[in-house]
C-alpha cells in the first residue's frame, strides 16, 4: 500500500543510498545513478568499462548498501551452466539409501555479479537467461523460484575482446541497462588513490532493508504517466527501427535491428523511478530522454554504413532522440 | 484546480479568436479575389457585391475556424502550461488522472496545483501567445495583394477607366490574322486574277485577302485602250516590271500602283500627283513623273541606261526593279524576244480553251495586244 509517507521515505531513502554509495566509489555519479534506478525498478544490469574503473567494487557496494546476499561467479570458459545454477547431487539420507538432492548454484542469491560474462561459452551465458528474466532456475525438470529481489549485475571489458563470446541480442534484451563505467576525471583519481592508500576495505553500510527496496519498487510503480508520454516512449522505441512506423532518418541509415518492446517497458519502468528520484511525481519526457541510452544502447544493431563511419550507438541514439523530440514534443 | 486552469485558458482562448480572425480574413480576402475577377472577366458593375462577400465570409468563417480547430482544449491547455512554464509534463498528467483517487495521482495534483500557485495569477502572461506562424503570414499577404489588387482593377473596370477582362476577350479574337493586298492602275488597263470594286472616288480598286504568312493569289497587268489609243504595261510601284506577281509569305497590307503607258510614246502626265495620292509607295519614281524606273519609256534611244554598274551594257537593274529580256522595252514598245510572242501566244490560246467565255476573250485581246 503507497502512502504519502512512503513517498516521503522513498525520497529520504534514495539520498541514503545515494550517499552510503559515495563512501566506496568515487564519482561516477551517473553510472551510480543508473545502476540504483535499475535495481529499484528490478532490473539487471551490464557495466562495461576497462579493467580497473570499479565495475566490481560498485557492484559490492550496492550489495552492502541495500544488505542483500551477495554472489560472485567469475566467467571463463569452461564455466558450466551447473556451476551458476546448481546441479543435483547423490547423498545419504536418514535411512542410509543414497537419493538426489539439489545443490543451489550461486545464482540462488539476490545480487548475482556475473564478472566478465563475455568470458564464457554461450551455453553458460544462456543458464542465466531464465534466472534473469522469469527469476526461476529450471534443473532436471524442476523449476526452483528464485528470492525476490533479484538481480544480475555483470561486466564485460569492451576491448580485450580474444578469447571471449559476445552475449547474443536475446540475453542482451534481459539487462534493463547497459551502463558505460567511464575512466575517472583527474580529481576523482585523487581521491581515489588518496582514499584507498589509507584502506582498500569497503566501508558502505546498510541504507536500505531488502523490504524497504520492495517497498520503494511498489511506490515508483504507482507513479501515473500520462497518455502522451507513454505514446512519446512507444514513438521513440519505433523510431529506432528502420523499417518501423515512425522511423527516424538516423535509424533508416544506420541501424540494422532496433529496440525490442521489452525496451519500452524498461524505460517506462526505469523513468517512474528517476521522476521519484528527482522529486517528481510523474514522468516526464526528459526522463524519457534522459535514460534512452542506457536502456537502448544494447539493444540497437548497427548496419555497415555506422560500422563504417565509426559511428557509436550513443550518438545514433542521441540523434533519433533529438529527432522524435522535435518532431513530437513540439507538438501541442 | 479548475479556477487555475481556466485562468491560463482564457489566455489561449485568446490566441485562438485572434488566429481565427486572421484565418477568417485569409477566406474573406480570397473570397474578394474571387468575386472581383469573375465581375472583371463578366463586365460586372456592381462591385460592391464583392465587399459584401467579404463582409460575410468573414463573420461566416471566423467562428467556423475557432471552433473547428482552434478552440483550446483543456489537453492543449495543459500541454502549453507544462512548455510555457516548466512542468516537466505535470499539468498532462494531472488532467488525465483528474478523477483517479490513487495516493500518488492525489500526490501528484496536490504537488501541482502547488506548483502553479507559487506562479500566482500572473503566471499565465508566461505563456506567449503564438498569433502569427510563417504560413499564416504568407497567406494572408498573398491573399491581401491579390484580393485588393483584383478588387480595384476590378472597380477601375466598372468605372470604364480600364478595360474589364471580357474587353481583352474579344479584343484578342478580332486581333488581325489576315493581310489585304490592294492593287490599282495608273494609265488604261486592268488587274487580272481577283475582284475588283470601286471605292469612294469612283477609282477601281483591286483586292485580295491574304492569310499572315500565305502567299497572293497570282494577278496579272492587262493593258487597254482607251479612244483608239493602245497602252503597255510599264511597271508596278514596288518596281516590279513582270506584269505577273504572286507574292509569297505575305506579312503586311500591301498597296501596288499597276502603270499602264500609251504605245505611242507620247510623255505619260499622271492624273493626280501620284506621291501626293500614295506617299512612298512608289519607291523607283525617280524622275517624279509617277513613274517607276526601270526602262524609262521617255526614253527612246533604243537603249537601256546603264544607271552605273561600270560595264556599258545598258543592263543594270541596279536602278530598281528587275529586267527580263523577254520583256525589253523598244521604241515604247515591248519586245519579247524573237518567236517568244507566238509560243506565248499559242500556249495562251491552247489553254484558254475551256475556260469561260469573258475569261478566253480577255486573254485572245491581250494576245491581241501584245502581238500588235
Amino acid at each position: 500500500m503507497v502512502t504519502e509517507k512512503s513517498i516521503e521515505q522513498f525520497c529520504k531513502q534514495c539520498n541514503r543510498i545515494f550517499k552510503e554509495i559515495s563512501r566506496d566509489v568515487v564519482g561516477q555519479q551517473e553510472v551510480v545513478q543508473d545502476a540504483v534506478v535499475a535495481m529499484i525498478a528490478g532490473g539487471n544490469i551490464l557495466l562495461e568499462g576497462v579493467p580497473g574503473v570499479g565495475k566490481t567494487r560498485l557492484v559490492r557496494s550496492l550489495g552492502r548498501v541495500f544488505n542483500l546476499p551477495f554472489s560472485r561467479i567469475q566467467f571463463t570458459p569452461d564455466l558450466m551452466p551447473a556451476d551458476v545454477t546448481g546441479t543435483n547431487i547423490i547423498v545419504k539420507n536418514e535411512k542410509g539409501d543414497s537419493e538426489f538432492r539439489f545443490q543451489p548454484g550461486p545464482v540462488f542469491s539476490n545480487i548475482v555479479l556475473a564478472d566478465e560474462i563475455n568470458r564464457a561459452t554461450p551455453k553458460t551465458q544462456s543458464a542465466l537467461l531464465e534466472a534473469m528474466q522469469e527469476h526461476t532456475v529450471t534443473v532436471m525438470g524442476v523449476s526452483r523460484k528464485l528470492e525476490e529481489p533479484f538481480f544480475v549485475l555483470a561486466t564485460q571489458n569492451p576491448i580485450e575482446q580474444d578469447g571471449t563470446y559476445p552475449l547474443p541480442e536475446a540475453q542482451m534484451d534481459r539487462f534493463m541497462f547497459k551502463v558505460n563505467v567511464p575512466n575517472p576525471s583527474i580529481d576523482e583519481l585523487v581521491q581515489i588513490v588518496d582514499m584507498t592508500q589509507k584502506t582498500m576495505a569497503e566501508v558502505a553500510e546498510c541504507a536500505c532493508t531488502k523490504e524497504e527496496l520492495m517497498q520503494m519498487r511498489e511506490t515508483a510503480n504507482q507513479i501515473p504517466v500520462a497518455k502522451e508520454v507513454l505514446r512519446y516512449t512507444m514513438i521513440l522505441i519505433s523510431a529506432t527501427h528502420p523499417d518501423g512506423e515512425c522511423a527516424s532518418e538516423t535509424a533508416k541509415k544506420y541501424v540494422r535491428m532496433g529496440a525490442s518492446p521489452r525496451a519500452g517497458q524498461a524505460l517506462i519502468s526505469a523513468a517512474k523511478v528517476m521522476a521519484l528520484i528527482k522529486g517528481r511525481l510523474n514522468v516526464a519526457y526528459a526522463d524519457i530522454n534522459e535514460l534512452a541510452l542506457p536502456v537502448l544502447r544494447h539493444r540497437i544493431k548497427l548496419n555497415f554504413e555506422a560500422i563504417a563511419e565509426r559511428i557509436s550507438p550513443d550518438e545514433i541514439i542521441r540523434r533519433i532522440v533529438q529527432e522524435v523530440s522535435s518532431k513530437y514534443q513540439g507538438k501541442n | 484546480m479548475n479556477e487555475i486552469l481556466h485562468l491560463y485558458k482564457k489566455r489561449l482562448v485568446k490566441e485562438a479568436v485572434i488566429r481565427s480572425l486572421i484565418c477568417g480574413l485569409v477566406a474573406a480576402l480570397a473570397a474578394l479575389a474571387v468575386c472581383s475577377v469573375v465581375f472583371w472577366f463578366t463586365d460586372f458593375k456592381l462591385v460592391w457585391i464583392g465587399a459584401i462577400a467579404f463582409v460575410a465570409v468573414l463573420g461566416g468563417a471566423t467562428p467556423i475556424f475557432y471552433f473547428a480547430h482552434f478552440r483550446p482544449t483543456d489537453m492543449q491547455t495543459a500541454k502549453r502550461i507544462d512548455k510555457a512554464m516548466g512542468l516537466d509534463e505535470r499539468m498532462v498528467t494531472l488532467l488525465e488522472f483528474k478523477d483517479s483517487q490513487e495516493t500518488l495521482a492525489c500526490a501528484q495534483r496536490a504537488n501541482t496545483v502547488s506548483v502553479l500557485r507559487n506562479f500566482g495569477t500572473s503566471g499565465a502572461k508566461r505563456i506567449a501567445l503564438k498569433v502569427f506562424s510563417a504560413a499564416l503570414v504568407v497567406s494572408l499577404s498573398a491573399v491581401a495583394v491579390l484580393g485588393l489588387g483584383t478588387t480595384t482593377v476590378s472597380a477601375l473596370a466598372a468605372a470604364d477607366v480600364l478595360p474589364s477582362g471580357a474587353d481583352l476577350l474579344r479584343g484578342e479574337e478580332a486581333l488581325p490574322t489576315a493581310y489585304t493586298i490592294r492593287y490599282t492602275v495608273q494609265g488604261e488597263g486592268i488587274i487580272f486574277g481577283v475582284n475588283s470594286e470601286t471605292d469612294e472616288s469612283g477609282a477601281v480598286v483591286y483586292t485580295q485577302t491574304v492569310l499572315a504568312g500565305e502567299d497572293a493569289k497570282a494577278v496579272w497587268a492587262i493593258p487597254g485602250e482607251k479612244e483608239g489609243e493602245e497602252y503597255f504595261f510599264a511597271g508596278w510601284s514596288d518596281g516590279s516590271g513582270d506584269p505577273y506577281r504572286a507574292d509569297k509569305a505575305i506579312s503586311e497590307d500591301l498597296f501596288l500602283v499597276a502603270t499602264f503607258l500609251p504605245i505611242d510614246g507620247s510623255e505619260f502626265e499622271p492624273e493626280t500627283d501620284m506621291t501626293d495620292q500614295f506617299p512612298g509607295l512608289l519607291p523607283n519614281d525617280d524622275d517624279g513623273n509617277g513613274i517607276p524606273t526601270p526602262g524609262d519609256p521617255s526614253d527612246n534611244d533604243g537603249k537601256e541606261e546603264d544607271e552605273g554598274d561600270g560595264d556599258g551594257s545598258g543592263d543594270s537593274n541596279e536602278g530598281g526593279g528587275s529586267s527580263n529580256p523577254a520583256y525589253q522595252v523598244n521604241d515604247g514598245k515591248t519586245d519579247y524576244g524573237g518567236s517568244n510572242y507566238e509560243n506565248a501566244n499559242a500556249e495562251a490560246q491552247g489553254e484558254s480553251e475551256g475556260l469561260p467565255g469573258d475569261l478566253a476573250g480577255i486573254i485572245g485581246d491581250y494576245s491581241d495586244i501584245i502581238g500588235r
